[in-house]
């Protein structure tokens, strides 16, 4: 066979690590709608740190935070999406949105009052309750104050933990990627939509 | 979005049908009526199915309606799904099965996962326990909604007949626009019986769903694509399903031979664009040709329009078109960038997309036509050298009925008996078919692809058959597949079909798999021998005609026979039994690695200097 036209060297396509992506899901309050999207979650294979849903500003909407380790968020996006009950997608960049956790303790003090007292006004969290010897402990805040809260907490005889997860308000409604229908597919245009430009890292490093 | 229900929402096929008037608005009737009517108002008129207790209901309400909606009874409710899809696909309407509750719905899920991996629409009504009842293990209580959650675009559970109208609308709209997939529609028992009078002036509560068939092309990426095409030196065009569910063929030949860019089809793109076109160079992919992998892997701009890089396509991922930038054209927006990075992605109908392409390339201007010459040239030549069908020529060494010269045999005849469609199943012969037929117009070819459901053919093509009632149908497919399925010749048989050509490429053996075994395996032949009751007899004991064919002889007098006999025909083809299919790319690796014919050529590998099988 005549080559006569000669190859540049081939195009190296890198997948980037995967990293933590905070999505807020708006979906319809349908029978349904919930186990749809979670199984999609689960479907897909990706790494859930956190789901939380309740109720949104909305009557019949439901909002649905979620944190999921991803390669390819935008795929994640993208996939949500598709789901005819999900009203909204969007992923929250870092800084642009209001993030808050709650987590409870409950401890053993034995006999050391004054030093969970100390640890409560340092981390920032309240004791709410004491009966016999245990104390429980409550704080909302960012999930990084509440991960240095469980970390104190943890020295103690802890019995008890529970942390609800993160949820996530913006001022401005959140940008919505169901609206705006090639979102992302296009990363030449990555700037004229509203996506954390964050979401199309994968599709935009190679080519 | 809120879309009002008309005239807008029900799917371009349901328009083309004039809306039949019921005349009793304003009466009160059951749920099972009012479903009835609903389809009737999508434009649905064939039904595939099998009663059962909790849908018994509705079947009660079927005979009034029995002029604007046939039921077909099928033998079970797989090959009902199936048949449901073979009507979808040979027409681009929606198909309609129907199963009760509990076992009858669970059959429906092979082709329901089908339906859903091929992109066809399909709504599948099923009928489920009274809604006292839901939840508690009652009889025949599966959770069909559950079950499906995967495999479906959407689903609902009907509890309140006065939500059918909305309801139906729905389903058939979801079933029918965006990407096309399949819908469940799962109605109580007590729903079905309820009477009420039904609302049809409703509104359908869609917000969020968008359907990206009739939005704007973008135009800034289709400028990028066409600057992109501009400077390759050798572009390629990749085509596949989703040129034939937005019937962009016009489109895709005028781009085509406005640009001179020459075209590969995938297995579910066959029929797109004719393969007898100059621009044409055939399938890619596992059992593609060589000549069309090797231009995937130096090609330098491809443009892919409706196919999604399947794995069967692309073979090793990281290594397809190494040396390309790609443009992809999909109408589902999750598909771009999902498995290969795309330079360009333009999200929309592939006619849509083509026409604003049309719209915005230059013709081939003189200077590029030498450099693109050169490149269509050296896939020219590369097609010489590996003589696509010519490697399966008959040999003097093999005196038994070759499976390739049967599709020789079909081919042939077909030219001279004019259109007809050909449903064909999973295995050795499917890509036999797809390899050495020629298909020539768009849903002329159906097949189970991204799923690869062994015994689809047969019921297919009883759907096929029912929805195109002048047109022959013919079916390819294996002793094994058929063997899965063939009950639904009862089907064609109680319906008095007479348009199905059933043949068999009976190799005794689960071929493909046992072919696997044979290259990859060292001919450990585990599972796959198989036998099977004579099938020519089975026919007869159906009520059709069987025939036994041995030689190439027999072969072209029972493929005319069957063609001239008014009714449902089985050739029983006693093919070779270990011949294969070639060339492969074992799974897993690189197009550019291809296995051809032993005993005709060598193995045949991507020069290191192309990169592709080196990583
Ligand atoms: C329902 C189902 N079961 C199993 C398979 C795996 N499989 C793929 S091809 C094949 C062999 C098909 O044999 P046959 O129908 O005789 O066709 P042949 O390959 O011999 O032409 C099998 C078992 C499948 N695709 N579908
Ligand atoms: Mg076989």
């Amino acid at each position: 066979m005549t080559e006569t036209t000669p190859l540049a060297a081939p195009i190296v396509r890198v997948r980037p690590a995967p990293r933590k992506h905070t999505i807020v899901v708006q979906l319809h309050d349908r029978p349904g709608a919930l186990y749809r999207a979670v199984g999609l979650i689960r479907r897909r294979d990706w790494n859930v740190a956190s789901l939380v849903v309740g109720a949104s500003e909305r009557p019949g909407t439901s909002r649905m935070v979620l944190v999921v380790e991803a390669v390819d968020v935008h795929q994640v996006l993208q996939q949500l999406t598709r789901l005819v009950d999900v009203v909204s997608v969007a992923e929250i960049g870092r800084g642009d949105a209001l993030v808050r956790e709650t987590a409870l303790a409950v401890v053993e003090e034995d006999g050391n009052v004054a030093e969970v007292e100390r640890v409560a006004s340092e981390t920032g969290a309240r004791i709410t309750d004491r009966a016999h010897s245990r104390l429980l402990l409550e704080i909302t805040s960012s999930p990084s104050k509440v991960d240095a809260f469980v970390e104190a907490v943890r020295k103690f005889d802890l019995k008890q933990l529970a942390r609800t997860g993160p949820i996530v308000i913006r001022e401005s409604d959140p940008d919505s990627i169901t609206d705006d229908h090639h979102a992302g597919a296009q990363p030449q245009s990555a700037g004229s939509h509203s996506l954390n430009s964050s979401a199309l890292t994968p599709q935009e490093s190679a080519r | 979005m809120t879309t009002s229900q008309s005239p807008q929402a029900p799917s371009a096929d349901a328009s083309a049908q004039p809306a039949p008037a019921h005349p009793r608005t304003s009466e009160a009737r059951t749920g099972a009526q009012i479903l009835c009517e609903a389809l009737i108002r999508q434009g649905a008129d064939t039904l595939f199915g099998i009663p059962g207790g909790a849908i018994m209901p509705f079947y009660h309400a079927l005979p009034e309606y029995a002029d604007q909606l046939h039921h077909v009874l099928c033998r079970h409710e797989q090959g009902a799904g199936h048949a449901a899809e073979g009507y979808a696909r040979a027409t681009g309407r929606v198909g309609v099965c129907v199963a009760t509750s509990g076992p009858g719905a669970t059959n429906l899920v092979t082709p329901i996962a089908d339906a859903w991996m091929d992109s066809t629409p399909l709504v599948a009504l099923t009928g489920q326990v009274p809604s006292a009842l839901l939840g508690t293990d009652a009889f025949q209580e599966t959770d069909i909604i559950g079950i499906t959650v995967p495999i479906t675009k959407h689903s609902f559970l009907v509890r309140n007949a006065s939500d059918i109208p909305r309801v139906v609308a729905e389903a058939f709209y979801i079933a029918s626009t965006g990407r096309p997939g399949p819908v469940v529609i799962d109605v109580t028992k007590d729903a079905q019986q309820a009477s009420v009078v039904p609302n049809w002036d409703v509104e359908l509560d869609l917000e969020g769903y968008v359907d990206h068939r009739v939005a704007a092309i973008d135009p800034a990426p289709v400028r990028a694509a066409i600057e992109l095409l501009a400077q390759a030196e050798r572009p390629l065009l990749l085509v596949g399903n989703g040129i034939i569910q937005s019937g962009a063929s016009a489109e895709l030949i005028a781009f085509a031979e406005k640009t001179g860019i020459p075209v590969i089809t995938t297995l579910h793109g066959l029929g797109a664009f004719p393969q007898e076109h100059p621009l044409s160079l055939g399938m890619p992919g596992m059992h593609g040709w060589v000549h069309v992998n090797r231009a995937i892997q130096r090609c330098d701009v491809l443009l892919n329009v409706g196919s999604r890089f399947d794995d069967r396509v692309t073979g090793k991922a990281a290594t397809f078109a190494p040396h390309a930038k790609i443009i992809h054209v999909d109408v589902d927006p999750s598909e771009i960038g999902k498995l290969v990075q795309v330079t360009v992605g333009i999200v929309g109908d592939a006619k849509a997309a083509l026409s604003a392409l049309n719209a915005a390339v230059e013709p081939r201007d003189e200077s590029k036509n030498a450099t693109l010459k050169r490149w269509i040239d050296e896939v020219h030549e590369l097609r010489a050298k590996y003589e696509p069908r010519q490697a399966y020529r008959r040999r003097p060494d093999t005196p038994t009925l070759q499976p390739h010269d049967v599709c020789a045999l079909l081919n042939a005849a077909r030219q001279q008996r004019g259109p007809c469609r050909i449903v064909t199943d999973v295995g050795q012969h499917q890509m036999w078919a797809a390899q050495l037929l020629d298909w020539r117009r768009p849903r002329s070819h159906l097949t189970s692809g991204g799923s690869g459901t062994m015994g689809f053919a047969v019921p297919a093509a009883l759907g096929a058959a029912v929805a195109c009632p002048d047109e022959t149908i013919w079916v390819i497919v294996g002793d094994g597949g058929f063997q899965m399925t063939n009950q639904e010749i009862a089907t064609m048989a109680q319906e008095g079909l007479t348009n199905v050509k059933i043949a068999i490429m009976n190799n005794g053996y689960l071929g493909m798999v046992r072919q696997w075994q044979q290259l990859f395996e060292g001919k450990r032949y585990s599972g796959t021998p198989l036998s099977g009751p004579d099938f020519a007899k089975l026919a007869e004991a159906y009520g059709v005609r069987g025939i036994t064919v041995e030689t190439n002889e027999e072969a072209e007098r029972a493929i005319d026979d069957a063609w001239d006999t008014p009714g449902v025909v089985v050739i029983d083809f006693r093919v070779e039994r270990e011949a294969n299919v070639f060339p492969i790319v074992p799974q897993g690796q690189s197009i550019g690695d291809m296995l051809v014919d032993p005993t005709t050529r060598a193995e045949h590998h991507e020069p290191a200097g192309a990169g592709a099988s080196k990583r």
